[in-house]
């Protein structure tokens, strides 16, 4: 008996190995489309766990857990496939459904012009797809700067020489994204909010006062972290400790 | 015999005056006796003595008092006086009182009597007498408070009876209730009772009685809470000893108010141990649901939730907890409603509060389980219900959008785009899988090296093509050079035929000689022609050159025209260059 449950275990780890991403997901779609939510999420996660993503694999997992009203993970998932596909209509169309389902509501803090407008900039691509940017603005600028000495015509010149100076301009402006977004990147790591009731802390202790209650979903972006607790803040500006444990990170793991 | 009593009478006096001997004495009852027992005090003077002053008589209550008596008598002659001032006195307090002087006045003098010493002590048992109709109203008439419990939890019911007991043989007609307890410390509520006769044992002995108060309390703190006495006056008639005409007895009519004992409940805090955060003082055995009205409706409908608490227990004594409900489900302020029956055993029924919900976009709103705690006193524990999670869909409306908020100048504009985007998608079906641990392409070395590779090419360009252009330009100032410092003069003197032809011929013939090595003695157009063919060169250059050399010699003696020397100057140009080239 014990033998046919060891065999059966092997066989199953070597199943759940052997069958391709695709083949998963695949799989995974069925029987969300069959209504069997729990087993999708099974499938989908099996492929997070072989060491491949895509957004569409985090928005197909977060419709799951949609549809079982569990409110973090279905945004905890919407907010990955955000990261990694930034401005995608039916992501962003479903994560407003998860977030029709939160008990919280609170005011974003105002923003000027400019900084919207420098957000979106930023935010146009990641810090890699900055660097590649300025790579190819710096190979242009190069080889713009390389035909200006070629050239003898006193026209082709000076467009050769103010063109590369664009590029040069671009160059600069693109590697200091890129420098300023692998920063973002790296220091402003969100959480969503795992529990229903959530003590927000004025301290990383259970005897300091709590300053008010969070709910499942909420989005906080974490500030500093000191053993167990994790230094918040929320779209309203208020900043307070919780539980590391009870937050979900907004990152890429297996 | 008038004249010997006169006598008499008048010797009396003679003695009276002679000895003047005034006895004023106070005799009390008893010294000892029980602080419910009385006391007689009299005061006696055998003299007809004036102004007595009574003492204050500290410690005592004055029942009745004073009864004056005056008595005159004549034994075998001899007249006997006695005036006497009688009070019956109560103690108030236990412990030695001293009853003080009283005085009188006789003769212009004052008499005093001593002060007795009094010693109060415990109250005795009465003697009784059968057949006092007040020792048989107290046997035999009893008001009894009874409790269902002595120790209970806060909140948790108390039953509170108040009985009149009495035995067959008398009969209350009329009672009156002085003082109605209030239950301080309890929430109470008064139960009917209908006040019939009914027989129970009490104390061994069958009884009638009747119920004649009762009330549910609740008690609200912990600690020994006393309950407070009724008393009532009731007016009993008693059976006397005697009959009338007929052979019935005769009832006499006792008045007699009486009073409960005192009774104290102990009240015992909730346990500390297990005590839930939310527990809101609710003690009893209760159920709790969320009822909602509909659960798929379209958005800007409104819909009723009810959260109901029904069971048994203080359900007026607590409040419901709270609906939660996702933010963008409009909640409305609950109507309270209850059905509680208060009965003898407590309050049972069912609280409620009705919530109107609208919600304002669609989706799927949950409702999360709401938790509600309560003491159960039968199992000394708390216990935890809550409700079961409801799903509200709402199927048609507006999708939320995310709130967006521009800062511009000083107004903060709250914009609720209400973008009609569709509804819920469904899951893609197409992806592509990256790996998760990708690596990172800003700042590692594919990244340095792909920055360092434009100049590197750049760079070995330029040492490369160096050696060509160089050459080429270096080559192409020579000849230019070399131009210049042969035809130098003939275009000085383009405008003069005869000096620029010589010119042009003798820069032209120090070119070959400088490019050919040849002696001027050899110069000769022959010799030339020969010389460049043996140095193969095109025969079109050596044409070239022979033809301005012969112009050269023509121009000598024709004159020329401007355009034929131009022309002849850019053929010996060229044809230095091909030269040049060649050689």
């Amino acid at each position: 008996m014990l033998k046919l449950l060891k065999f059966i275990i092997i066989f199953n780890c070597f199943y759940a190995v052997s069958q391709s991403p695709e083949e998963l997901f695949r799989y995974a779609n069925k029987a969300y489309n069959d209504g069997q939510y729990e087993r999708a999420i099974k499938y989908y996660d099996s492929i997070i766990s072989i060491g491949q993503h895509s957004s569409e694999l985090y928005f197909n997992l977060a419709n799951s857990h949609y549809k079982l009203n569990s409110i973090a993970l279905s945004i905890l998932n919407y907010e990955k496939a955000l990261l990694l596909n930034p401005k995608n209509k039916s992501t962003l169309n479903n994560l407003q459904y998860s977030k029709n389902m939160m008990l919280d509501n609170f005011a974003i803090l105002p923003r000027t012009d400019i900084e919207l407008f420098f957000n979106s900039v930023l935010n146009f691509t990641t810090s890699d797809g900055w660097a590649l940017i300025f790579i190819i603005s710096l190979w242009f600028f190069v080889l713009l700067l390389f035909l200006f000495t070629k050239s003898s015509k006193p026209f082709s010149k000076r467009v050769l020489f103010l063109s590369s100076v664009f590029f040069l301009i671009i160059c600069l402006a693109t590697l200091l994204n890129a420098i300023s977004k692998e920063k973002f990147e790296k220091n402003s790591i969100s959480a969503i909010v795992a529990t229903n009731s959530e003590s927000f802390r004025s301290e990383p202790n259970i005897r300091s006062e709590v300053l008010l209650t969070i709910h499942e979903g909420t989005k906080v972006l974490i500030v500093e972290e000191v053993e167990d607790w994790v230094k918040v803040k929320l779209v309203n500006g208020n900043s307070g400790w919780v539980l590391k444990s009870n937050l979900y990170p907004i990152i890429f793991a297996k | 015999m008038k004249s010997s009593l006169t006598f008499l009478l008048i010797l009396n006096l003679f003695f009276n005056l002679t000895y003047a001997q005034v006895t004023f004495k106070a005799n009390v009852s008893k010294n000892e006796l029980g602080i419910n027992e009385r006391l007689r005090v009299e005061f006696t003077m055998d003299k007809d003595g004036d102004n007595f002053t009574p003492p204050s008589f500290e410690g005592f209550r004055v029942v009745a008092g004073p009864n004056q008596s005056v008595s005159n008598m004549f034994v075998n002659g001899k007249r006997t006086f006695s005036k006497t001032y009688t009070y019956f006195l109560s103690p108030i307090k236990k412990g030695l009182i001293v009853i003080e002087q009283a005085s009188i006045e006789f003769d212009d003098n004052i008499y005093k009597t001593t002060p007795i010493n009094i010693l109060v002590k415990n109250a005795v048992k009465l003697p009784t007498n059968p057949n006092d109709p007040n020792y048989l109203v107290a046997e035999n008439l009893h008001l009894v408070t009874e409790l269902s419990k002595n120790k209970v939890y806060i909140n948790e019911p108390v039953r509170v009876m108040y009985k009149l007991y009495f035995a067959e043989n008398i009969r209350p007609s009329d009672v009156n209730p002085i003082d109605v307890p209030k239950f301080k410390d309890f929430w109470s509520q008064n139960v009917e009772t209908r006040r019939t006769i009914e027989k129970e044992l009490y104390k061994g002995k069958m009884y009638n009685y009747v119920l004649w108060q009762q009330a549910v309390l609740y008690p609200q703190r912990a600690g020994k809470l006393k309950i407070a006495p009724l008393t009532l006056d009731i007016q009993v008639d008693v059976p006397t000893k005697r009959r009338d005409f007929f052979g019935n007895q005769i009832y006499t009519q006792v008045s007699k108010t009486i009073s409960t004992n005192q009774r104290v409940v102990n009240v015992q805090p909730f346990p500390e141990q297990g005590k839930p955060s939310n527990f809101s003082g609710a003690v009893g055995k209760f159920s709790f649901d969320l009822v909602t009205s509909k659960s798929s409706l379209n958005a800007t409908e409104s819909l009723q939730a009810t959260l109901k608490i029904s069971g048994k227990g203080n359900l007026k004594l607590f409040s419901i907890p709270e609906l939660v409900t996702p933010k963008f489900l409009e909640r409305y302020d609950p109507e309270y409603s209850d059905n509680v029956k208060i009965s003898l055993s407590g309050m049972s029924g069912s609280i409620q509060n009705t919530y109107t919900l609208i919600p304002q976009y669609r989706g799927k709103y949950p409702i999360p389980p709401i938790n509600f705690s309560y003491f159960d006193p039968s199992s000394m524990t708390y216990k935890k219900v809550s409700t079961k999670e409801i799903s509200i869909d709402v199927i048609n409306g507006p999708i939320q959008n995310e709130r967006k908020q521009t800062y511009s100048g000083n107004n903060i504009n709250n914009e609720n785009n209400q973008t009609t985007i569709g509804s819920f998608e469904f899951i893609k079906q197409k992806t592509s899988f990256k790996p998760i641990l990708k690596k990172i392409f800003f700042k590692s070395n594919l990244f340095y090296f792909l920055i360092i590779i434009p100049f590197v090419l750049i760079l070995f360009f330029i040492l490369f093509i160096k050696f060509k252009p160089n050459q080429i330009t270096s080559n192409h100032k020579k000849t230019e050079k070399l131009i210049n410092s042969f035809l130098g003069k003939a275009k000085k003197n383009i405008n003069k035929p005869s000096l620029f032809y010589e010119s042009l011929e003798i820069a032209l013939i120090n070119y070959l000689k400088y490019k050919l090595d040849i002696e001027t003695s050899e110069l000769d157009k022959e010799k030339i022609k020969e010389k460049l063919i043996k140095r193969s060169v095109d025969k079109k250059v050596i044409d070239l050159f022979i033809t301005i050399l012969k112009n050269c010699e023509y121009a000598r003696y024709t004159p020329s025209s401007q355009t034929s020397m131009e022309n002849d100057y850019k053929s010996s140009v060229r044809a230095i260059l091909e030269l040049n080239k060649e050689i």
